[in-house]
């Protein structure tokens, strides 16, 4: 044994080369242990790092055709790990006055060990031998467990874990190209809509909210969300056609309003007023009351320039209904070739307004047969026409449609289209009441007011002249009238 | 006499050094372990107190338990050198023959003035032009004494334990920053306690006490002097004392944010070494072996406050040494990574 004395008993203090011996064979020790800690802990890191290509490649086995068999390539891997760990930790220098500073820090003995190791090398002085004495002694009573601190192999359960993931990866190989399988056409078309509605709802809004639009803007907003949601796959095709329908309302009701603010004489909501009546007014008698289903061109045929915010309005119609269209045959295609028609406004007898279409995209090829065959001679011809391409309802309004014009001043909006008598009775066929006191916001139009009250001052004329109307009704309808002054 | 044994007998001799001065000096024992931590390193303290706080019962008193010789100066501003180191006088030499025909021959003999003493304190040092001043540094350097030509060795161990006055600045003249950095420790004497005070007035209203006995002569100061420079410290502690020597200094890699926005120069070379020194007699008085890292942490404070130089900017926020010292301690790692 190094440095011991004889039969290994502590040196003598007299002997100078024994004290040394002793001290030195106590650091040794302490070194040994450090270093074969420092083997554990590099030897676990490289195997851990090691394991890793070999998990990688064991799992991809079951999906790609690796090079190499995935086993020994593991293997490989892990030994080539393991053996890089042992071989740093071999080649490292384990500083052995660092070694006993932590010692020293450890023991709380004021640097006395750490002292002994300069003393060492140097000849002796008048404290040497009894430092080393004092180190040596410290370093034979203590445990390197104690100086060392306890293993701690952080890596070890890592590298087992990885261990074990490889071998698992080995025997049951998995093929990650099932796990995720890819979207399919229908559902990249679903998106594909659910993106241009987005689009078309943003540059809706921004039209909106630059004329101070709320409720368009408010449709504009969800026509975008709905398209963001359709794109996302957050709906279902089903609940997308649900919410479609109501914003289809919404939208058309909009159309109209802007559309008759912007042209008095026009009321078809793009490709949905087919074979609608025309606006009192219009001359171009006979052209308009034949009702060309699925082929109006709204606003166009009209020669009036096209306000491009109704333009855009329109357009986002179109779009929506095409969504609706391709959304309806591909959720459904499996249950039912067609987008079942929905009941996107409540319909009822055609007598109860005369003149008003249908808008929306209800109005399906055969338009409304019948309804525009009334008062032909005060030509509705631009009214009367679909827009191109909205032909996708189903037609409706079979029935005629009613013999005199309502008053303009309570039905606007809704399906009203514009005051022109369709042919039939009354009590037959679909329509919608949609009572419109005023206007709901301010659009920026700029037609003069008195024309449409002279206008709908006629009609409340012709309307308190007929029989039905009470007499009181006809005095606060002339009062009202009278208030605004126009009616003389 | 064993290495075990040396160190034992250092350290009883400095306990007892301590208990013995105890007898006169209520309080204050750190105060008293530094001095002793001067004395036996051959370095020279400068005390800084108000009135009052027994700075020159403990010089006495050091002396007497000692067997030193003592002596006291009072600075005062008329105070010439030559009233320090002594003066070249006429003395009359008596002839053999006596009488009418008797010549009288006169020469001139050196006056030895009171720094030739063993422990000399300078009271109130700030008191004094520089140039008296410098002629008690130089005496305090070179130890020794020269007059009209003729060096006058003195005797050692010579401490001088100047005395300065915190407050009281006016027609004062404070130690140049060069002759400051000469003094080995720079120790501050606060106000007793209340009890302090009580034991002082009993020990002073009373029956006079019994004179303090002497218990190291001139030989064991030697022999104690000697065995502090002996006492081992490893390289890394010594690398520690180093690095908190630089880091006091502005523009070092080691000084501390404190330190580079507030101080204008740091320690010179004279603080490691004091440091060093002074961890070596830490350490032997507490009858240890080798000194570590707390002897050095517990000199930094006496060893470094007078050699650190504040910026305007330090003295207008009123920063004290003490607080530099106290974050260089707690920002400079013992051992560097």
């Amino acid at each position: 044994m190094h440095g011991r004395g004889q039969n290994g008993a502590r040196p003598g203090r007299a002997n100078m080369s024994d004290l040394r011996a002793e001290f030195k064979f106590r650091v040794a020790r302490l070194r040994r242990r450090a270093r074969l800690d420092l083997l554990l802990r590099r030897s676990t890191a490289g195997l851990f790092f090691g394991l890793l290509p070999g998990l990688v490649a064991a799992s991809l086995a079951g999906t790609i055709t690796l090079p190499v068999p995935a086993l020994p390539l593991a293997a490989a891997s892990a030994a080539a790990g393991l053996a890089a760990g042992a071989v740093s930790a071999l080649l490292a220098r384990v500083d052995r006055r660092r070694l006993l500073i932590q010692a020293d820090a450890v023991l709380g003995t004021r640097e006395v060990i750490s002292t002994a190791l300069e003393l060492e090398r140097k000849p002796g002085g008048v404290f040497t031998d009894a430092i080393l004495e004092d180190a040596a002694g410290l370093l034979a009573r203590t445990a390197p467990r104690i100086i060392l601190g306890r293993r701690r192999l952080v890596l070890a359960p890592f590298a087992l874990l990885a261990a074990v993931l490889t071998a698992a990866a080995l025997l049951f190989p998995v093929d990650f190209r099932a796990l995720f399988p890819q979207r399919t056409d229908q559902e990249k078309e679903l998106a594909q809509i659910g993106e241009n509605l987005r689009q078309k709802g943003e540059k809706l809004a921004e039209d909106a909210r630059a004329q101070d639009l709320g409720r368009s803007l408010e449709l504009s907003q969800q026509l975008a969300q709905l398209g963001r949601d359709l794109a996302d796959r957050k709906i279902t095709p089903e609940d997308a056609l649900d919410r479609m329908s109501d914003l289809e309302s919404g939208l058309s009701r909009e159309y109209r309003l802007r559309e008759q603010l912007v042209q008095p004489n026009a009321s078809g909501v793009p490709g949905t007023s087919s074979g609608e009546p025309g606006q009192p007014g219009d001359s171009s008698p006979g052209s308009g009351d034949q009702g060309q289903p699925g082929s109006a061109e709204a606003g166009k045929d009209s020669g009036q320039p096209e306000d491009p915010a109704l333009k855009d309005l329109g357009d986002a119609l179109d779009q929506l209904r095409r969504a609706q269209r391709d959304l309806g045959g591909k959720g459904e295609e499996s249950d039912q070739a067609q987008v079942p028609e929905r009941p996107r406004r409540q319909r009822g007898p055609s007598t109860a307004e005369p003149g008003q279409g249908l808008p929306g995209g209800d109005s399906g090829p055969s338009g409304r047969p019948g309804q525009d065959q009334g008062r032909s001679g005060q030509g509705q011809g631009k009214d009367s026409e679909e827009r191109p391409g909205e032909s996708g309802g189903s037609g409706v309004g079979s029935l005629p449609a009613p013999q005199k014009r309502g008053p303009a001043s309570d039905i606007i909006g809704g399906n009203r289209g514009p005051g022109l008598a369709a042919q039939g009775s009354a009590g037959e066929g679909d329509s919608t009441r949609l009572l419109a006191r005023a206007l709901p916001e301010w659009t920026g139009s700029k037609l003069p007011e008195e024309a449409i009250l002279n206008s709908y001052s006629q009609q409340a004329e012709s309307e308190l002249a007929r029989d039905e109307v009470p007499l009181k009704l006809r005095q606060a309808v002339k009062e009202y009238f009278t208030s605004i002054g126009i009616t003389k | 006499m064993e290495a075990r044994e040396q160190a034992a007998w250092a350290g009883g001799v400095v306990r007892a050094l301590r208990e013995e001065i105890g007898r006169a000096i209520v309080g204050h024992e750190e105060v008293v372990h530094d001095v002793l931590v001067c004395l036996f390193c051959g370095g020279h303290a400068l005390l800084e107190g108000v009135p009052g706080l027994g700075k020159t019962t403990l010089i006495k008193s050091l002396g007497q338990v000692l067997d030193l010789v003592a002596s006291r100066i009072q600075f005062t501003p008329d105070l010439m050198p030559a009233d320090i180191i002594g003066t070249n006088v006429l003395v009359p030499e008596e002839t053999q023959q006596a009488g009418a025909g008797a010549e009288s021959r006169r020469y001139v003999r050196f006056q030895k003035g009171p720094v030739f003493a063993n422990i000399v304190l300078a009271d109130e040092i700030n008191r004094a032009t520089p140039k008296t001043q410098s002629a008690l540094l130089e005496a305090m350097q070179e130890q020794t004494v020269t007059v009209g030509g003729t060096s006058w060795r003195l005797d050692p161990p010579i401490n001088v334990l100047p005395t300065q006055n915190p407050i009281e600045m006016e027609g004062t003249y404070p130690l140049p920053e060069a002759q400051l950095d000469r003094f080995f420790f720079k120790l501050a004497l606060g106000y007793p306690s209340a009890s302090e005070i009580s034991s002082i007035i009993d020990r002073t209203t009373g029956e006079p006490p019994a004179p303090l006995r002497k218990v190291v002569d001139a030989e064991g100061i030697r022999r104690l002097k000697a065995l502090v420079r002996e006492v081992p410290l490893a390289g890394h502690v010594r690398d520690y004392a180093i690095r908190l020597g630089l880091a006091t200094r502005p523009g070092t890699e080691a000084d501390t944010d404190l330190v580079s926005r507030y101080v204008r120069y740091g320690a010179s070379p004279r603080g490691p070494q004091t440091l060093v020194l002074a961890a070596k007699a830490n350490a032997l008085f507490d009858g240890r072996l080798n000194a570590g890292f707390d002897d050095v942490k517990a000199a930094a404070r006496q060893a470094l406050r007078h050699r650190i130089l504040f910026n305007f900017e330090g003295e207008a926020e009123g920063i004290t040494p003490e607080q530099v010292i106290d974050d260089v301690l707690e920002r400079t790692p013992a051992v560097q990574e």
